[in-house]
């Protein structure tokens, strides 16, 4: 039953352009002969009670199926009105309101479609009880009526004349009606019977019941009832001497009883509309001939154009003027509703594979192949893999994926030519999107992709392909950009950092230090990379968390030359925790250059010029000892210093980066020795540099896996020669497990200048003597990134320095 | 006893029954369905109709009426009087008068009909 009510929601959506369009008809011919109303009435009636339509690439209706079926199974219903600000209000309220809830049984759009279709029959069955109900009433009042002549009788029950009855209509009149009327009130009836209208009105009324929940169609009735009338009367005076029609108008009049309730409508002659009637029997002249004729037209115009249904997209396609690829697609729905179009655009965009719904990923339909016009002999196939024949015959898999969510064409090189791009799921378990692009002129597939960091997705945003990126572990969205294939790389393009602004103060963002841009010279610390903290972005607050084995225990810190290296006193002195921030906006730079660069004295050119330097410099206060600063798309977080002056000094800037793209890498401790290096995990620095290391728990191991010779751990700090890998033992001297540590390092890097990280570990959960324990390393320092190894032989993770532009 | 209400369709019936009373009401039926293009069960409709309200008799299947024509005609006479003419005399007459040309005939008849009340 809600398929079928959805069928009618849909004949009746698409039957009311018709109504709005014979409204304008009869607003605009309103001269026109009333059998002509009649008659496009009649087409409104056609398209009501034909479950079917014709196709034509003249029709103006806007959608054919406004309602998709699809509703009662998508997750996230939606409409295709044709008409794209009905959608894009309406859309969103479905969404809000009907979106299904994966935990709930039933999908709310179901539940609603069968509310509504068992209210639909309740009036269904209502009305038509009601109009064949008094139709038996009437019948059973007219049984007393006494016969006239021929099919004419009369009846004490009725106040007006009218036919009555379907197959063997008659006409009872009042008997009380005034003698000299009675010829024109029968001259009237008699041409009702003639015209049929003993049949049409009832057909009008039953097509009323099924759809009465169109208010517009009520309007079209009460229309119909009086156009049916005035068609009458035309044809009555039509044939008449004009010195009757004075006759004709006194019995009108005469016979007008109380206004006709729709009630008396259904199935009998209820006078309607008497003073107009009048008023157009005293004027009425033959219409022109011009005017019946045009009039006719447009009546055709009106059943071509809104009593077929809109051709499928795939046809309207052929018929662009400038087809600039032949698509031989099988969707016969329109895109993604409210966000893209099949169609291309001025960009070149081409929509291949498109699931209707985005959240149906894998409703996606088969088999589809296309061409480009710049890639002649290339025929591209999506069916669930995406291959491509070639001009020599050879077909090749181009990408594969679990599943390939969509696929577009669109310059994103420069090169005058289409590259494929698409969204793909990968794994099993773990599944990660990321986005493929193959480019022709190298026949090269390249990824953009960071499994188990970070997700990429493509869209379309203005005709222009874009990537979302989402952490992987929150789905927050980081980053979001143009899609562009340069130097051979896939990446992302910022077109808008203010959206960047934003996204960077998602709660549940976490960042680490990237860089020190400035430390005051009144500290005595060294200026690395590590700020020894990590900072969270929280609903109530800016989150400071010291780094795990950063303070404990108690150990120095030693960097290269033995000076010890001591923390960031200042910051040491600054209570940890949570800063509380109520307005997570960002706010207009409140400083002038020149104040600028007083609160940055000695500070390099580019800190001290900062101001000058960014376009996009925002400021967002979080206490009186720190604020944060977006300067065109990065992060910084700056601590000040309040002296007992009471001016203000800036201490340290660090520029920020999300704690994720620093990388990770975890193993397994096992709590069963099996050799001397076991339960160690081996860290590889670049491609086997010397490295100096320090840890502050645990121990460090010079283990040369070539040779197999490793020294017993004699202290804290060792250098490790080019080539040797380090490995960090959670055990102390004393046999106790470090959950915690800091491993410090630095080693020459590419660029040859030294690099300084720190590599934290940790292990929260578990009894290391007693099972397996899982630790957590992360590696914080400018430019340094950690990843696990791809196979479980030494070394088990790789960090690696990528020198700053 | 006031004369009970009689509706125009039941007046065309108690025309027939006037002019055949007593009669059998199968024939009644008969010729209501001649006359009045009535089925029988209306005229049987009719006839128990007309006995509630005392209008006619029923005995044995033979109908036959407890009112005259005339005082049936009084009586409708004196409603549309009263629904009219507001119960006037001289304005039912100025309007009868007006509609049609009374002959010396009826003038005597009308007089009568008032000296006798």
């Amino acid at each position: 039953m809600e398929t079928l009510f959805l069928k009618l929601l849909n004949l009746s959506l698409t039957a009311s352009w018709m109504v709005l369009a014979v409204l304008l008809v009869r607003l605009v011919f309103r001269k026109a002969p009333r059998w002509i109303y009649c008659l496009l009435w009649g087409l409104v009636g056609l398209r009501l009670a034909c479950p079917f339509s014709v196709e034509s690439a003249f029709s103006l209706i806007p959608s054919a199926q406004p309602v998709p079926e699809s509703i009662l199974m998508n997750q996230v219903p939606h409409i295709q009105s044709g008409i794209g600000a009905i959608d894009a209000i309406v859309n969103p309220v479905l969404e809000s309101t009907l979106t299904s809830n994966p935990a709930a049984s039933a999908n709310p759009a179901q539940v609603w479609a069968f509310i509504f279709s068992v209210l639909w029959a309740i009036g269904l069955v209502g009305i038509l009880l009601y109009g064949v109900g008094s139709a038996v009433l009437l019948r059973y009042r007219l049984r007393t009526a006494t016969k006239l002549r021929d099919n004419i009788w009369q009846s004490d029950q009725i106040e007006s004349p009218f036919v009555f009855g379907l197959f063997r209509p008659r006409i009872y009149v009042p008997y009380n009606i005034p003698e000299e009327d009675l010829p024109y009130v029968l001259a009237h009836e008699e041409t009702h019977i003639r015209r049929h209208d003993h049949w049409w009105k009832p057909l009008g009324f039953v097509l009323l019941a099924v759809y009465w929940f169109n208010p517009l169609l009520w309007v079209s009735y009460v229309l119909l009832c009086r156009d049916i009338e005035a068609a009458c009367d035309e044809k009555v005076i039509r044939e008449m001497a004009e010195d009757a029609r004075v006759g004709y108008s006194t019995a009108l009049l005469r016979c007008s009883a109380r206004p006709a309730v729709l009630a008396a409508c259904p199935l009998a002659f209820g006078e309607v509309g008497v003073k107009e009637r009048i008023a157009r029997v005293m004027q009425y002249r033959k219409p022109a001939v011009v005017l019946v004729v045009l009039a006719l037209l447009v009546t055709v115009v009106v059943a071509v154009c809104l009593l077929t249904n809109p051709k499928e997209p795939a046809a309207d396609r052929e018929e662009d003027p400038r087809p600039p690829a032949s698509v031989n697609q099988e969707n016969p729905k329109d895109s993604t509703p409210g966000t893209e179009s099949n169609l291309e655009n001025a960009a070149g965009l081409i929509a291949w594979v498109v699931p209707e719904n985005p959240d149906e990923i894998w409703n996606i339909p088969s088999d589809l192949t296309i061409e480009l016009p710049e890639l002649p002999g290339f025929v591209f196939r999506y069916n669930g893999v995406i291959t491509a024949t070639k001009p020599d015959g050879t077909e090749e898999t181009l990408m594969q994926g679990m599943p390939i969510w969509n696929a577009y064409f669109q310059d994103i090189n420069g090169d005058g030519i289409r590259e494929l791009c698409a969204t793909l799921s990968i794994g099993s378990g773990i599944v990660d999107d990321r986005i493929l692009c193959w480019e022709s002129s190298t026949d090269t597939v390249y990824t953009l992709e960071d499994r188990m960091l970070y997700d990429y997705t493509l869209r379309v945003e203005n005709g222009v392909l874009v990537a979302d990126q989402r952490r992987f572990s929150d789905g927050n969205l980081v980053a979001t950009g143009r899609l562009v294939l340069r130097d051979g790389a896939l990446g992302m393009e910022q077109t808008d950092p203010s959206v960047l602004a934003d996204i960077l103060l998602t709660p549940g963002n976490s960042f680490v230090s990237w860089e020190c841009l400035y430390l005051s010279p009144l500290s005595s610390a060294i200026a690395t990379g590590d700020s020894g903290f990590r900072y969270e972005i929280r609903e109530d607050g800016f989150a400071k968390i010291p780094q795990a084995g950063w303070h404990e225990p108690e150990g120095a810190v030693i960097y290269p030359g033995g000076e010890p290296l001591e923390k960031d006193d200042a910051e040491d002195d600054e209570e940890d925790g949570l800063i509380p921030v109520s307005d997570w906006s960002w706010q207009p730079f409140p400083w002038t250059e020149e104040e600028w660069a007083e609160l940055v004295l000695m500070g390099s050119e580019s800190i001290s010029s900062l101001p000058s330097q960014v376009q996009d410099l925002r400021h967002l206060p979080l206490n009186e000892q720190a604020f944060l600063l977006f300067a065109d798309g990065d992060l910084l977080l700056v601590n000040t210093n309040v002296p007992s002056s009471g001016h203000m000094d800036i201490w340290s800037i660090y520029s920020m980066v999300y704690e994720e793209t620093m990388g990770t890498a975890v193993w397994w401790c096992s709590h069963q020795a099996t050799s001397d290096v076991q339960p160690a995990f081996s860290f590889q620095f670049d491609e086997g540099a010397a490295v100096f290391a320090t840890c502050n728990n645990g121990q460090l191991i010079d283990y040369d896996s070539a040779s197999g010779d490793h020294e017993a751990p004699t202290d804290r700090a060792l250098d490790f020669p080019a080539g040797h890998a380090v490995w960090w033992d959670p055990r102390n001297a004393d046999g106790t497990y470090a959950r915690n540590a800091a491993i410090s390092f630095s080693y020459p890097g590419k660029d040859g200048k030294y690099c300084f990280g720190t590599l934290y570990i940790h292990s929260d959960e578990g009894d290391p003597l007693q099972e397996d324990v899982l630790y957590t390393a992360r590696v914080v320092g400018t430019g340094l990134h950690i990843e696990s190894a791809a196979s479980d032989e030494s070394p088990h993770a790789v960090v690696t320095y990528t020198p700053a532009h | 006893m006031e004369t009970p209400k009689v509706f125009e369709s039941e007046y065309r019936f108690c025309l027939i029954l006037w002019r055949h009373e007593p009669i059998n009401s199968a024939e009644l039926a008969r010729l209501c369905k001649e006359e009045l293009g009535w089925s029988r069960t209306t005229t049987y409709t009719v006839i128990k109709r007309l006995q509630n309200r005392g209008v006619v008799q029923n005995v044995n299947a033979t109908v036959s009426s407890l009112y005259s024509k005339e005082d049936i005609q009084v009586a409708q006479m004196d409603e549309m009087m009263e629904k009219t003419f507001e119960g006037s005399v001289p304005a039912f007459l100025a309007a009868f008068a007006r509609r049609q040309e009374l002959s010396q005939e009826d003038l005597d008849e009308i007089l009568r009909i008032l000296k006798k009340k």
